[in-house]
């Protein structure tokens, strides 16, 4: 039944902009991509 | 001189806000003499200034850069408010939001968590180091600027705040005043977690403003997806390292031990923090020995990230966190192991066993358990032969935060401590009622400006207080003693500290791990296993 939920809560897409973040993406696809490119920048 | 007196002092032009000095800071006790130096806090220079946003307390954890038009300031304010906003929206925030909206709206500021705080007792009690100070800071960011609370009511409260880069730089290096040691959770009578605000304001810069201290970010979280380890070691320099172990335990016990490495289908992933294999192998060769005489099934990664537990998003970065637990899971379970121990690590307790069940569904959702009640059933069921006689000496222990208040693993240490170790003193206060050792959070591993000296004097010194305390009796250097810390950064953070009080030097203490305990008891290995000197 958790485990359900938090299935369905991983399937939401993330609003959040860091550089380390691809826009659009559902926490599931984030958490498992195989290498993360880094854009890390400081404040522009 | 401390000048911020209350929450409303944040908005002032004042620099620093809080002067830092040695003579402010919690009194140590009396041990033998007076040769515990009072530190010389070191400045930060007149370049740093200029560049980095350091008008809190003189330190600068992350060095926030200054904005370099009144436009980028504009810019930034309005990027700091929709991250503020993320955190509050239940799609952007679902791992969090229920603790942090009860802990910001029920928090009664009755003051009960301020005198259980290590660093705002070790300060001098400097009002910017209160637990309620941070979160009353994003509680009246969001009161007037995501609620939209009317000015006249921010003015009848005394709750008015306006945001600038000043603001938003000093909640950022707050934010990274607090070890998240949850010490003020525990005491708050309505489970009020005012460590997991400061978390929660480190995500918003990280995950929205893409700030956050370079050694838990770039040299930390990203280093380790992209080459394996936190500590840059690639998984052949893993394999040079593992020959190197099993030489040495060779060398002190005779015996010839292979480190399993990547072996299918066996009972246990053991993850170690990798700062093991590179600053305390004693500590793997130790796990060896202890595993090899009791036939445990067990296997090391050298996947990618399998061969390093530490999960340093625990501290700062939702997505961080949730990348690096699921490349553990995917490790355990394309080597099929049964279950996953983690060693000698706090936060990787934390991290993997506790947080990781936010993201680990289905074939990723492996059993995951700490190595400490592994070692007690094989200490105190006799699978392996130890004799106490071998650690006489005093030991002391640490509670690493992680692993005994956030996850209630209190008695498993102690009843093999009380097995090996005759001469066991516990630490006061201990089990849950713990002290961090200032090293918490990522705080060990922050090395950068004079951050180090902030770490070290202050967010450390209540736990150096208590080493003393705890050795007290036993001050003739000639007697080697023993804190035991079976947590990586915990024994960076002590480690530290017996170094830059000279406590080696001057009373014979020195530190460890758990497990080095257990193999020095062990009557198979002839000589003993911890080397006291260097």
């Amino acid at each position: 039944m958790l485990e359900k939920k938090v299935e369905e809560m991983l399937n939401l897409k993330i609003g959040w902009n860091g550089p380390h973040i691809k826009p659009h993406s559902t926490w599931k696809e984030l958490a498992s991509e195989a290498i993360v490119q880094e854009k890390k920048q400081a404040i522009k | 001189m401390s000048i911020c007196k209350k929450v409303e002092d944040i908005n002032r032009g004042i620099d620093p806000l809080v002067e830092i000095n040695s003579k402010d800071l919690m009194h140590l006790p009396n041990v033998a003499d007076s040769s515990i130096q009072e530190p010389l806090l070191k400045k930060l220079t007149e370049e740093q200034k200029k560049e980095y946003e350091c008008s809190l307390d003189g330190f600068a954890a992350i060095g926030v850069p200054r904005p370099k038009s009144r436009q980028e300031e504009e810019e930034l304010v309005r990027r700091f408010l929709r991250g503020v906003e993320k955190l509050f929206s239940k799609e952007d925030n679902w791992t969090f939001l229920q603790p942090l909206v009860h802990s910001l709206e029920y928090c009664v500021k009755c003051q009960l968590c301020s005198d259980s705080c290590p660093v705002y007792v070790a300060s001098g009690r400097k009002e910017i180091y209160r637990p309620t100070f941070r979160p009353e800071l994003l509680r009246r960011i969001v009161n007037k600027y995501i609620k939209k609370q009317g000015r006249f009511i921010s003015r009848l409260t005394r709750s008015d705040i306006e945001l600038n880069f000043t603001v938003i730089a000093r909640l950022a290096e707050l934010a990274y005043r607090c070890t998240l040691c949850r010490r003020c959770a525990q005491v708050c009578p309505i489970g009020v977690d005012n460590a997991l605000i400061s978390r929660e304001i480190r995500k918003i810069f990280s995950q929205e403003l893409g700030i956050a201290p370079r050694e838990i970010h770039e040299l930390g979280t990203v280093q380790q997806l992209k080459i394996g380890s936190t500590t840059g070691m690639t998984p052949p320099a893993l394999e040079d390292i593992i020959s190197f172990m099993e030489e040495d335990i060779k060398e002190k016990t005779g015996k010839e031990i292979k480190i399993p490495v990547d072996k299918k289908g066996v009972d246990v992933l053991l993850l170690h923090n990798a700062g093991e294999f590179v600053s305390w192998p004693e500590n793997i060769e130790a796990f060896a020995i202890i595993f090899h005489a009791a036939s445990i099934s067990w296997t090391l990664s050298s996947e990618l990230g399998g061969y390093d537990g530490v999960n340093y998003g625990v501290w700062y970065d939702d997505i961080q966190m949730a990348r690096i637990a699921v490349r553990h899971a995917q490790v355990a379970k394309d080597l099929k192991v049964k279950k996953i121990n983690v060693g000698e690590c706090g936060h990787a307790h934390k991290a993997f066993i506790v947080i990781a069940d936010r993201v680990l569904t289905g074939d990723l959702n492996i059993p995951r358990e700490s190595a400490l009640p592994l070692i007690e059933d094989l200490v105190c069921h006799e699978k392996i032969r130890v004799d106490p006689g071998k650690n006489n000496f005093p030991v002391t222990l640490h509670d690493p935060c992680n692993i005994v208040r956030l996850m209630g693993i209190v008695e498993p240490q102690r009843r093999i401590l009380r097995k090996i170790s005759p001469q066991f003193i516990e630490m006061e206060p201990h089990g849950v009622d713990n002290y961090c050792c200032g090293g918490g959070s990522g705080f060990a591993i922050m090395g950068s400006r004079n951050f180090p000296d902030w770490r070290i004097h202050i967010s450390g010194r209540m736990k150096l207080k208590q080493i003393l305390e705890a050795f007290k009796d036993v001050q003739d250097p000639e007697i080697k003693k023993y804190v035991c810390a079976p947590c990586s950064n915990c024994k960076g953070q002590i480690r530290d500290l017996i170094n830059t009080y000279g406590l080696q030097e001057k009373y014979g203490i020195r530190y460890g791990g758990l497990v080095e305990l257990v193999a020095n008891a062990m009557v198979d290995i002839p000589k003993p296993f911890i080397e006291w000197e260097g």
